[in-house]
């Protein structure tokens, strides 16, 4: 079951942020999602198998979905949240949207308990609330990182 | 995580690795702006650490990355090896003039690079196949890794006003 609805989840995501009005360019979105793929990566295997703070399923299709979440869902929340703050001028939607992608990727994750892909032993929302800021904010800073040089290497070839 | 479980071979040859790769990268003439470097060293990063962390840790656990399953300092040196791989194939792409025809001789050319170099690792345990996984598999990931980043870097192109 786990898997349906996680596979389904990633394919709404990529889908909406395809149709989405997109600022970001093709290498802007590109940098963005595997800085935070190899931090959302390293993160979950530091917390699961280093510190062992989160149990997590030896079933396949269990952990097929835990894969989905932390190499596609994850990146893709964090990508759609930055595409909204980015396109709004307005500073309190910006702050909507990266709280929106914050709690969304949290219930997503807390989710994986409920299908019994993880088990929180040491480990609780509060926790996630704040490991998902730190990847948003990871995210924001990588983005203005790469645009200022890409705007500068534009500049160079004018 | 650690810094090493045992400093011998394994580590010796990832930190020369690593000072004679950038060392090369380094001396290579600049041929695409910067942000394009960037993107490449990206991908030439996080692909190994997807598959290492997907196929080679986890429930699949498929090979072991130096001495131990455990996180240490030397994996992520070894990642750090990785990333100028990707900016190589797309210099050489672009140095000589790869196109529809000699994209297939060019990517298997680079397949044979990939497998030596893994066979190198191996023997300096950098890498430990276990659970069945042999190098030769490694062929179908080198294969669509190079691929991948052959097509994306024409569609960076197609994209990328700079260029």
């Amino acid at each position: 079951m786990s898997i349906v609805v996680y596979f389904t989840l990633a394919w709404l995501l990529i889908g909406c942020f395809i149709a989405m009005n997109n600022k970001m360019n093709l290498m802007e979105s590109t940098v963005v999602f595997l800085v935070t793929l190899v931090a959302s990566i390293n993160i979950s295997w530091i917390l699961i198998e280093e510190m062992e703070l989160i149990q997590v399923t030896e079933q396949a299709e269990e952990y097929i979905s835990y894969l989905l979440n932390r190499s596609v869902i994850t990146p893709l929340i964090v990508m759609i949240g930055m595409s909204l703050m980015i396109r709004s001028e307005n500073g309190v939607f910006k702050a909507s949207s990266y709280v929106g992608a914050v709690v969304l990727l949290t219930v997503v994750n807390n989710s994986l308990t409920y299908f019994g892909v993880f088990e929180f032993v040491n480990w609780n929302f509060i926790y996630d609330i704040i490991y998902f800021a730190v990847l948003m904010l990871i995210a924001v800073l990588t983005y203005k990182f790469y645009h200022n040089l890409y705007d500068k290497e534009a500049v160079k070839q004018t | 995580m650690m810094l090493w479980e045992e400093f011998d071979r394994n580590e010796i040859f990832v930190i020369a690795m690593l000072i004679i790769i950038y060392a090369i990268f380094f001396w290579m003439p600049k041929l695409f702006p910067r942000h394009i470097t960037l993107l490449f060293l990206l991908i030439g990063f996080s692909i190994p650490i997807l598959f290492d962390f997907t196929i080679g840790g986890g429930m699949l656990n498929f090979y072991q990355v130096n001495d131990s399953n455990a996180y240490e300092l030397t994996d992520v040196l070894t990642y750090f090896n990785f990333a100028p791989f990707a900016y190589f194939y797309i210099y050489f792409y672009v140095k000589f003039n790869i196109n529809k025809v000699t994209f297939i001789p060019y990517t298997f050319g680079w397949t044979v690079i990939g497998m030596v170099l893994e066979a190198v690792n191996k023997f300096m345990n950098v890498i430990h196949y276990q659970n069945g996984y042999e190098l030769y598999y490694s062929v179908i990931i080198f294969i669509v890794v190079l691929t991948f980043t052959g097509l994306f870097y024409e569609l960076v192109k197609k994209k990328d006003p700079t260029f």
